[in-house]
């Protein structure tokens, strides 16, 4: 099976702005897999340039768009990506999501992070942060189907994780694709708890920045027993991707 | 400003090849925007085949699986082998791989668990790893001075570079050589023998360095200062560690690196 990949990237990095465009060739011969450039081109559409003004220690923006062709069928992917870390000595808050737009609450609650406290008994999870860790969470999960075909040409479609997956994921023509779970989800159960602390945002370290009330501090995250899990909310680009959603989990000691 | 580079990787288990790759591209940057595409130079790409032409060879005849890269741009060509036997890995060149992996296959039968609160002995110039850590990174992120024992001297130049020709160039470490001077040596039978290092990094915020040793498997976290206060000792001149790839940024360079047989207080 060939795989072929025309793709074309804007990207701001801190400050500087590169385009980028390539194509390349995957393919697999006897157990090995070999990929090249190749010199074709197909028609893309131009991109537009991301900046962000925040004051932070580092932000990516990349926006692309890609013809991706295998198994007979092409398709176009338009991607966005966005990679923020900010700074509040001792800590360092992460963002990554697919798109531009960053909840303006973030850094507002961010810059009055008090320091550290234990772990609250009880935690609802935001989105951005259930999805960096719903793949080892012992809940029932599902793939949700994609609005595009796997990295073999193969249709994703809805169903739940149980044994091997049925999809490949290819992260870039260079790499070998390999099985695994497209758009990870939490299967709904339970009752959310809008009075618990919330986990707005992950931290450096395996922290998680913490709302409780008026008071604004970092703590670890130790999940224990999930509580409850609402539908999905927000698609992340952490591994194949993964759907975040409201979690209320109860902390170990 | 024009980069270009042409890069072939192999990945080779038990003599048989399994994974190709063949990269090119031309960077051109102009204040701050690059425009970058996957063009080949065509010279580069001759001496990038000419290359792994050689190395191909080498690494089908080492026992362990191996990853063997070559990067040719106007600096020159570099050619470095990854070698990895019972999950610990090592960065060689073509001149040292076959020693190198011999020695990772010594280290491996002869490890020993660590054993806390004990004087710790880099061996086979591992110590330049934490140095690489604690003083190169440091200086690549401007970091403010810390008072290192007078017996230490370290050569750590930095310009500026990039892994492929989509990437932004970095303030980065071209090497990092350690030697010392006069320096005092006395070296515990109560110890641990640090043999390889499976990477590391340095936090900017916190001016924390973290290492991973992996032969005996334990984690190191110190600030520079706690570094530099527990440094005791070092003999002999330095001894080129088998291999250092750095990554930041996502982007991994090979830093070669060096230091002498040295002795720090547990850490």
């Amino acid at each position: 099976m060939t795989y072929r990949k025309w793709g074309r990237t804007v990207r701001y990095e801190n400050g500087t702005i590169v385009r980028v465009e390539e194509a390349g060739e995957a393919v697999e011969v006897g157990g090995e897999f070999r990929a090249y450039p190749i010199r074709e081109r197909r028609q893309l559409p131009d991109l537009r340039v991301a900046s962000c003004e925040w004051r932070v220690e580092r932000v990516v923006m990349s926006e692309g768009v890609a013809i991706h062709q295998t198994n007979g069928i092409t398709w176009t992917e338009h991607t966005r990506r966005l990679h923020i870390s900010v700074v509040e000595p001792p800590f360092r808050m992460l963002i990554d999501q697919a798109s531009f737009d960053v909840d303006a609450s973030l850094p507002e609650l961010f810059a009055r992070i008090e320091g550290r406290r234990e772990p609250p008994p009880r935690m609802t999870l935001a989105p951005r942060v259930s999805a960096v860790i719903l793949p080892s969470l012992n809940i029932s999960l599902a793939q949700r189907a994609g609005e595009h075909p796997d990295g073999k040409g193969r249709p994703v479609e809805s169903r739940p994780v149980e044994g091997e997956p049925p999809n490949w994921y290819r992260p870039s023509y260079r790499v070998r694709p390999l099985r695994a779970w497209l758009n990870l989800m939490a299967l709904p159960f339970g009752k959310l708890d809008d009075a618990a602390p919330r986990a707005v945002a992950r931290l450096d370290g395996g922290e998680v920045l913490c709302v409780d009330g008026d008071r604004v501090f970092a703590t670890t995250l130790t999940p224990g027993r999930i509580v409850a899990a609402g539908g999905a909310a927000e698609w992340y680009p952490f591994g194949a991707g993964v759907w975040g959603a409201y979690m209320l989990l109860e902390s170990v000691p | 400003m024009i980069f270009a580079i042409a890069a072939r990787d192999e990945l080779w288990t038990g003599g048989r090849r399994i994974e190709w790759r063949l990269m090119h591209g031309i960077a051109r940057q102009e204040g701050d925007q690059i425009i970058a595409r996957d063009d080949a130079d065509p010279a580069l790409l001759a001496a990038c085949d000419e290359a792994m032409s050689r190395a191909s060879a080498l690494a089908q005849t080492i026992e362990a699986r191996v990853r063997v890269v070559v990067r040719a741009t106007a600096e020159g060509v570099e050619t470095t082998f990854t070698v990895t036997i019972d999950g610990v890995s090592i960065v060689s060149t073509s001149g040292h791989v076959r020693d190198d992996a011999n020695l990772v296959r010594r280290v491996l039968d002869n490890r020993q668990p660590a054993t806390g609160n004990r004087q710790l002995v880099w061996h086979h110039g591992s110590a330049a790893v934490l140095l690489h850590e604690a003083i190169g990174h440091a200086a690549e992120h401007g970091a403010p001075p810390v008072e290192w024992p007078s017996w230490l001297h370290v050569e750590a130049p930095l310009s500026m570079r990039r892994e492929s020709f989509s990437d932004v160039p970095l303030l980065r470490m071209t090497h990092l050589h350690a030697w010392q001077e006069n320096a005092p040596f006395a070296m515990s039978d109560e110890r641990v023998d640090i043999h390889l290092v499976a990477g590391g990094g340095y936090d900017t915020v916190t001016d924390i360095v973290t290492l991973h040793v992996a032969v005996p498997r334990f984690t190191i976290r110190a600030t520079r200062a706690e570094i530099a206060r527990a440094l005791r000792g070092a003999t002999g001149a330095p001894l080129r560690y088998p291999g250092v790839i750095c990554s930041r940024e996502g982007q991994e360079l090979h830093v070669p690196s060096a230091a002498p047989l040295i002795i720090t207080d547990p850490l």
